[in-house]
């Protein structure tokens, strides 16, 4: 079922009358009657407020300007350590969410097909006895929760409301746990950090670390620094995005062979004998792992299954083994690829021959200590195990889905979004209607970022770090946080809970009380300290004096938050077991098709750092600044090695189509050399059909449905696409894009298809 | 008085494109529609461009390098202004005087460095952002040509709190959007004639180029290029 803005208004049926939706001097403006004398008669009175962006995993700090009772705009905390002033285009944007007039004002509930506003009372009391129902017959095991959050505070609720209810099927994504996630597998434990200041060699496979990663803002900073001074990074992967750009070396690998080159270079480690002897001991099996290794990955064969050399693995393989303190490093982004797990064990194995010494642990986090024996309720519950269910005979009863546009991050959208409209009952709390919720019984919105309380915790800059999100402004709508329905929910379905928290707030406050009598740290109210400081504080001296846990609270929400500069960091030395994992990662899969069929390619779909979860369309400035660097706007392009183009006689800037098994579509063509060829890299984030306006094409509706085996995660590297140039009156490409073209003044050729 | 200038350090940006959308924000700059946007009427004022590439192979580099007005000394677009709608102020800056100007663009045509851009209509934008509107700076109507001023809003608003403050102003009080948020912090503005200031330091360094300067503009913006590996 495609929704375009169209029926978005249709769907929102009568209840539109209160919603102002369009745009334009004749649109109403998205805020709520009570501020309305505000904002036009106004003292126009400037303040600012200290909250933290939640639009990434990175929690940066934000200095939010108000004008009177309205925030216009949001910079950087120049005390904050982590993004030291510093702050990136979704954070500068997010303001603007508070405006959207997409917003949802009210609970919504579906009649005849239509959105119909309804309380909150009456939207709680239905959602809380279908739970009851479903529970009452022992259905705990056909209710899912599908949640997408950065905050491990609402990671934790949701833990919580599952251990409490006996709802076993809980899915979170959080970029955080996805790219912990393989580590966890095999070591039980992952590393905090990258420990930049022993590290002296990087070896990134497909990470955009400064664009979307666990800390952009913070890695964009320290790998400058890092090259500063003398050390070395190299890029694996198909695409040099220009925001990783400043390394060393970039080795084009399709990222489906990332695991077999980490074993290749492994292989160079052990054939020299210059790995750390600790490996054997802290390895389980390891004289079979380094048998399987050294009789499959030498290099010639790794030359074969990955397309690099094998005098540039061996140079990789020399070049790791002679750092002191080399790291090997993924993120998420490596799950999105069918093997995606493996290869992440395979490159696990690559740093545990060198010991993990480019990386760290802190000693005595504040995170850990809070909520290390709170482990999650539903460990082998992954996307895999709830499209099994759709597919299968046991029906779904209850959805309910939270900060999740699952549908439209998905390949095979069709079967999905056909198999869940069979599902009797879902709920949404989504503030918007999109892809997902568009497809719920009942709607509870959420509160913006804006409105919420919460913490962000952080680790990967090499301390503790507690930013505090505070709500700058009151609701604007009837909308309720999210948090505090799943805990109003714990103590109605479950009246002898052990959960004692009334609130969100409660349960924040409780985090901070401890942070205040742990004593430890300092509030963000310097980022950098000298070393006569830091001697000083070593001796008990302390400069942060409270009189109560109040005086805290407000001195906290003052300053954005809490870090401990003083705290000491440990050795990452985890024993590892692969548990015969570690076989198969990658072998089966190479990039060969660039070498055997002339005609056949592969579609790379890249994420870019405007966007992080393909929810861009929410920011209409990012959506025109997508692709300014291509001079492409509001439409999709591909980006295609000359050399590729070139052999199928495609200009740069000219109309193509792509074609997969699933169909085809439109794109602009642009040259990039820093493509590998064989490749057609698009990239993701257009094409909603229901939030807001719609631009360009979402390309994972014509990817093949092949998902990482072990998270469940969409494979965005392995469809096999054809390029074919596009004729100009080819009616496939919108009227929009036609119309342009007739709409230059005196028939110019100005335009980007010129 | 101070003669403000911007050293933009290629080395450090990563391209990551904060400077573009904090300037757009800020000086609340037009969001086009997606048919104006297809005849090239984005409204950026500044911009980042791939120009080329670098090496080959496995050392390929993009290079990239963000456009905005130079704020010459000599400024080309302010000899041809029928009206006197732009000129330049006494701290260099190349300031644009709105409703004086009739929209002839021929400031336009004149810039060589193509960085000046034009409201082709009335300004309508997303809700969402009219919201946000900084509401220290105005919306230029319909047929007006505008361009970067180093945020000029903020220098006034630094003067006066200066000047409330009883002291001199100093190099921390008047810092443009783009500079202020970057993550690197790439981008060094300051006072060309203060040897004690970044930029001026910069204006020695064997990375320094600036655009065009052969035809004399004598840019106040400049780039440290990126070193090699």
């Amino acid at each position: 079922m495609e929704i375009n803005r169209r029926d978005f208004l249709k769907l929102l049926g009568t209840s539109a009358a209160g919603l102002a939706v369009g745009s334009g001097a004749g649109a109403v403006m998205k805020i709520p009657q009570s501020l309305s004398p505000v904002l036009y008669s106004g003292a126009r009175i400037e303040s600012w407020k200290l909250t933290t962006c939640m639009q990434c995993p990175g929690g940066c700090s934000l200095k939010v300007r108000f004008i009177d009772k309205f925030p216009i705009q949001a910079f950087g905390n120049p005390l904050s350590p982590i993004n030291e002033g510093g702050i990136c285009s979704k954070g500068l944007t997010s303001i603007s969410d508070l405006y959207h007039p997409s917003r949802l004002t009210s609970p919504l509930k579906k009649v005849n097909d239509k959105f119909v506003p309804i309380t909150y009372n009456e939207a709680y009391n239905i959602l809380l006895n279908n739970l009851k129902n479903v529970i009452g017959k022992n259905g705990q095991d056909d209710i899912f929760i599908i949640a997408q959050t950065e905050s491990r505070i609402r990671t934790n609720l949701f833990n919580k409301f599952s251990k409490e209810t006996g709802i076993k099927n809980l899915i979170i994504d959080n970029y955080q746990s996805n790219s912990k996630s393989p580590y966890n597998d095999v070591a039980n434990e992952a590393p905090d950090f990258i420990d930049f200041d022993s590290c002296d060699y990087l070896l990134n496979f497909g990470s955009q670390l400064s664009e979307i990663s666990e800390n952009p803002l913070y890695y964009s900073r320290k790998l400058i620094e890092f090259r500063e001074k003398g050390n070395k990074i190299t890029f694996v992967g198909s695409k040099l995005n220009t925001g990783i750009s400043k390394l060393d070396e970039w080795i084009p690998v399709q990222p489906s062979a990332f695991g077999s080159l980490a074993l290749g270079i492994a292989y160079v480690l052990l054939k020299d004998d210059l790995y750390d002897k600790n490996a054997e001991t802290s390895i389980s099996g390891f004289n079979s792992i380094k048998k399987y290794i050294l009789d499959n990955y030498y290099p010639d064969k790794v030359e074969k299954l990955t397309g690099v050399p094998a005098d540039t693995v061996l140079q990789l393989g020399r070049k790791f083994e002679k750092a002191s303190a080399p790291a090997a490093y993924f993120d998420e982004s490596i799950l999105y690829v069918s093997n995606g797990t493996q290869n992440a064990f395979a490159i696990i194995a690559l740093n545990a021959l060198k010991g993990f010494k480019g990386y760290g642990k802190i000693k005595d986090a504040f995170y850990t200590s809070i909520f290390n024996n709170e482990e999650s309720a539903s460990e082998n519950v992954t996307f895999n195990t709830f499209k099994n269910r759709l597919a299968g005979k046991n029906s779904i009863k209850t959805l309910m889905i939270s900060g999740s546009n699952f549908v439209f991050n998905n390949t095979d959208q069709e079967t999905l979004k056909k198999q869940i409209s069979t599902i009797p009952f879902i709920v949404s709390f989504s503030p918007f209607i999109d892809e997902s919720s568009s497809f719920a019984h009942l709607i509870i919105p959420d509160h913006n970022e804006f409105e919420k309380l919460d913490l962000k915790f952080d680790e990967s800059i090499g301390k503790s770090v507690v930013s505090i999100q505070q709500p700058v402004v009151d609701p604007f709508f009837k909308t309720t946080d999210t948090g505090d329905i799943f805990i109003s929910l714990i103590k109605d379905l479950k009246t002898d809970t052990k959960f004692v928290f009334e609130s969100v707030d409660d349960y924040v406050k409780s985090i901070t009380k401890q942070l205040y009598k742990n004593g430890d740290g300092t509030l963000m109210s310097q980022s950098k300290f000298t070393e006569i400081e830091k001697g000083l504080r070593k001796i008990g001296w302390q400069t942060d004096q409270y009189g109560s846990f109040d005086d805290f609270w407000d001195s906290l929400l003052e300053y954005g938050g809490w870090w401990n500069p003083f705290g000491e960091k440990k050795s990452y030395s985890p024993k590892i077991n692969f548990a015969g994992k570690l076989s198969n990662s990658g072998a089966e899969n190479n990039n060969s098709v660039r070498t055997t069929s002339k005609n056949k390619y592969h579609l790379n779909i890249f994420r870019k750092n405007l966007d992080y979860k393909g929810s861009m369309s929410l920011y209409p400035v990012l959506v025109e600044q997508f692709g300014h660097n291509w001079s492409v706007f509001y439409d999709l392009w591909v980006e295609v090695n000359p050399e590729t183009a070139r052999s199928k006689s495609l200009d740069d800037k000219s109309k193509v189509f792509i074609k997969t098994s699933k169909g085809k579509f439109p794109a602009v063509l642009v040259y990039n050399p820093a493509v590998i060829p064989g490749s057609l890299d698009v990239p993701f984030g257009l094409g909603h059909t229901v939030l807001g306006d719609t631009s360009g094409i979402n390309p994972l509706l014509f990817s093949e449905n092949i998902f990482d085996k072990v998270s469940g995660k969409p494979s965005f590297t392995e469809t096999i696409a054809e390029i074919e140039p596009a004729s100009s009156n080819n009616s496939f490409f919108s009227a929009n894009t036609l119309n342009r073209k007739k709409e230059l003044p005196g028939g110019t050729q100005r335009s980007i298809y010129a | 008085m101070p003669r403000y200038g911007m050293v933009i350090d290629l080395n450090k940006c990563n391209q990551c494109e904060a400077c573009i959308t904090a300037c757009k924000l800020e000086n609340n700059v037009q969001i086009v529609s997606k048919e104006n946007a297809s005849m090239d009427r984005v409204m950026q004022w500044i911009k980042l461009s791939t120009l080329s590439y670098e090496g080959n192979n496995n050392e390929i580099r993009p290079v990239t390098l963000p456009t905005l007005c130079v704020q010459c000394d000599d400024p080309p677009c302010i000899k041809v202004c029928p009206v006197r709608a732009t000129y330049k102020m006494d701290n260099g800056i190349v300031a644009q005087i709105y409703p004086q100007c009739i929209g002839c663009r021929y400031c336009m045509a004149n810039c060589p460095y193509t960085v000046k851009v034009f409201n082709w209509y009335k300004d309508e934008q997303p809700i969402e952002n009219e919201k946000c509107y900084n509401t220290d700076v105005s919306v230029r109507p319909k047929g007006i040509v505008e361009k970067c001023t180093f945020c000029i809003q903020r220098l006034q608003i630094a003067k006066e709190k200066a000047k409330a403050e009883n002291r001199k102003m100093t190099e921390e009080d008047y810092v443009p959007a783009c500079v202020q948020v970057c993550p690197t912090k790439a981008i060094a503005f300051g006072d060309l004639d203060d040897p004690g200031s970044t930029v001026s330091k910069q204006q020695g360094d064997y990375r320094r180029f600036a655009l065009l300067e052969e035809l004399g503009t004598q840019p106040k913006v400049s780039y440290l290029k990126a070193k090699s590996k």
